[in-house]
């Protein structure tokens, strides 16, 4: 085959690539064998790899027998399915004894004993563990416990969480705060919260593990928290009972670091990023962003595939979007993850990190209609070690795609 | 392909071994562009492997691997690159590709098709090379540089305008001598 050129035509151009590329497929047989002894020789080199990785979970697993904690059946399962279900970021954080093994003794209150066993903390999220002591009759496998009443607070008197009136008009009472239940402000932090609980029958009782998790969008760097539980419900049984708290928190918690990344200048008509942080203690990257045009088609667009994908029909879909619309239009700002879509971070070691989906709470959108001003925090599953001067953050967004490079300040 | 990577993550080496060999060609080709002589390609490649092994399992969409597998080695040509450039000796020790032809006229063409390749700034002679030896989509080609789309686009475009010069150029000249 010959190549021939036609300079009026840049189809041409695209056969004659073709054909070059085409016929010059063959490369060096030393390169080939590089190759094949390359790939033969992973198998040893992985080999210990594993060790390590052993290692550092048999290390964990000392560290709780010696606390004296006697948890769930298997010990391993702890760092997968405690704290945020199977998140990546929070797992990272606590192989790299990013936690709080509390080593308390248990507080009685009406015949139930409960201390705190863990706990996780940074900006976005607070983990707390508990151990509750019962000597109820109840059934491992279809049990449920939560605690009600629930107010925890800081030194400084923020309010971290309160899920009862009650409770939090006595405490604002006390300490003289002029604040309204679930109107809040920068000390008295909105979050949000889910919790699931493990029984285990012991000799004499059971003990229950009551993991809470709570989330927000920006915890104060609390040096002791104050924890008050005033209600025990099981199997939908209420408990009176009255436990106060007070824990100190560890300084890797309070001086915790957030890295700020400034974003690369980009030239979209669609949106300004406008800047970007990085917690790096179990990953939530804060993006500031403005959208220049009304974005409300892109995210019912989104919003219609999302539906669509999980098999509502059109009258359905409709509904939603239509209630969708009459909800946001009584509301400053609109919440949704349906802006962007296919969002993952690169570091400049090639390592891809998407979007940590189980850590739902570390992942919120928040637009201004009127501004179009917009915070979204994703939450990765990457740690302060994959975390290299470069990084480069891409979603997709009103079907243009976006790589945004983001450089650390030093 | 996703058999191949499945079993991979399974530690299955002949699986692996496949997989690597299925894009041994893409990776040799995009080595060439950046890197002189076959010893840092061959390091390149290692170190690529090597890279893909150890984070594997940490791909979701399969259909990516390949545009994964490629920036993973760009980036170890350009860290290769950076050490040895800083010595201005760096010069290329291979003239030309192997190829399947014999005959002359083609050998021809193809030099002179390398010679306009020659013309293009590394950046262009990636994109041709990832768009018309690699076949993936402006779309994958901007996920493997991390750049807009439409930025690969005029860049495709700027890199094919080049080579159409080169050759409205080499005609001009050919006539001239032929007269």
């Amino acid at each position: 085959m010959s190549y021939e050129i036609d300079n009026q035509k840049n189809d041409n151009i695209d056969n004659l690539c073709y054909t070059y590329f085409n016929y010059t497929k063959e490369i060096p047989i030393g390169v080939k064998n590089n190759i094949k002894l390359t790939c033969q020789n992973l198998k040893t080199s992985h080999k210990s790899k594993i060790k390590i990785r052993q290692a550092i979970v048999y290390g964990l697993c000392i560290i709780f027998l010696t606390s004296g904690i006697v948890y769930a059946k298997d010990i391993k399962n702890f760092v997968t399915n405690v704290f945020f279900g199977n998140s990546k970021g929070i797992q990272n954080a606590i192989d790299n004894n990013y936690i709080l093994n509390s080593n308390m003794s248990y507080i009685e209150s009406n015949n139930v004993n409960l201390k705190i066993s863990e706990i996780i903390m940074d900006n976005s999220i607070l983990g707390i563990n508990f151990s509750i002591l019962l000597d109820e009759n109840l059934s491992e496998n279809n049990t449920d416990i939560s605690l009600k009443s629930i107010l925890i607070s800081d030194e400084n008197n923020n309010i971290l969480y309160c899920n009862s009136q009650s409770i939090f008009d006595e405490y604002c009472s006390t300490y003289n705060l002029n604040y309204t239940f679930n109107n809040f402000n920068s000390n008295y932090i909105n979050s949000g919260e889910n919790h699931y609980s493990t029984i285990e029958k012991k000799e004499d009782n059971y003990e229950a593990n009551c993991t809470y998790n709570f989330y927000s969008n920006g915890y104060p760097k609390s040096q002791k928290l104050y924890i008050t539980i005033n209600n025990l419900n099981v199997n939908n049984k209420e408990l009176d009972c009255n436990w106060k708290i007070e824990i100190d928190i560890p300084e890797k918690f309070y001086n915790r670091e957030v890295s700020l990344y400034r974003p690369e200048k980009n030239n979209s008509k669609k949106i300004i990023i406008k800047s970007v942080s990085v917690q790096d203690t179990t990953t939530t990257v804060q993006l500031d962003f403005k959208l220049k045009s009304d974005y409300e088609n892109s995210y019912y667009k989104n919003l219609a595939n999302k539906l669509r994908e999980e098999g509502k029909n059109s009258q359905e879909i409709t509904d939603i979007i239509n209630t969708d619309r009459k909800n946001n239009n009584n509301t400053e700002n609109i919440s949704s993850f349906n802006l962007f879509q296919d969002i993952y971070i690169e570091n400049s070691d090639n390592e891809i990190f998407y979007q940590d989906l189980n850590l739902i709470e570390g992942n919120t959108m928040k637009i201004n209609k009127e501004t179009l001003l917009g915070t979204a925090t994703f939450s990765f599953g990457l740690t302060e070690y994959d975390m290299t001067n470069n990084l480069y953050l891409h979603f997709i967004y009103d079907d243009e795609e976006f790589f945004v490079k983001l450089i650390k300040d030093t | 392909m996703e058999t191949l990577i499945e079993n991979s993550k399974n530690n299955d080496i002949e699986s692996f071994t496949n997989l690597i060999q299925s894009i041994e060609n893409d990776l040799y080709r995009i080595a060439l562009i950046r890197l002189k002589n076959i010893d840092d390609i061959n390091d390149a490649m290692q170190n690529t492997i090597i890279n893909i092994y150890k984070n594997i399992n940490k791909i979701k969409n399969y259909q990516y691997f390949k545009t994964w597998a490629i920036r993973i080695l760009i980036n170890e040509c350009n860290k290769i690159y950076k050490q040895k450039s800083k010595s201005n000796n760096y010069e290329s020790e291979i003239d030309s590709l192997p190829s399947e032809t014999h005959c002359i006229n083609d050998i021809d063409n193809k030099i002179d098709f390398e010679l306009a390749l020659k013309n293009l700034s590394y950046e262009e002679n990636l994109i041709i090379t990832l768009k018309y030896n690699s076949q993936l989509s402006c779309s994958e080609i901007s996920k493997i540089l991390r750049v807009n789309i439409n930025t690969v686009k005029s860049r495709l475009k700027r890199a094919k305008e080049k080579i159409k010069q080169y050759y409205e150029r080499k005609e001009g000249l050919d006539e001239l001598r032929n007269r």
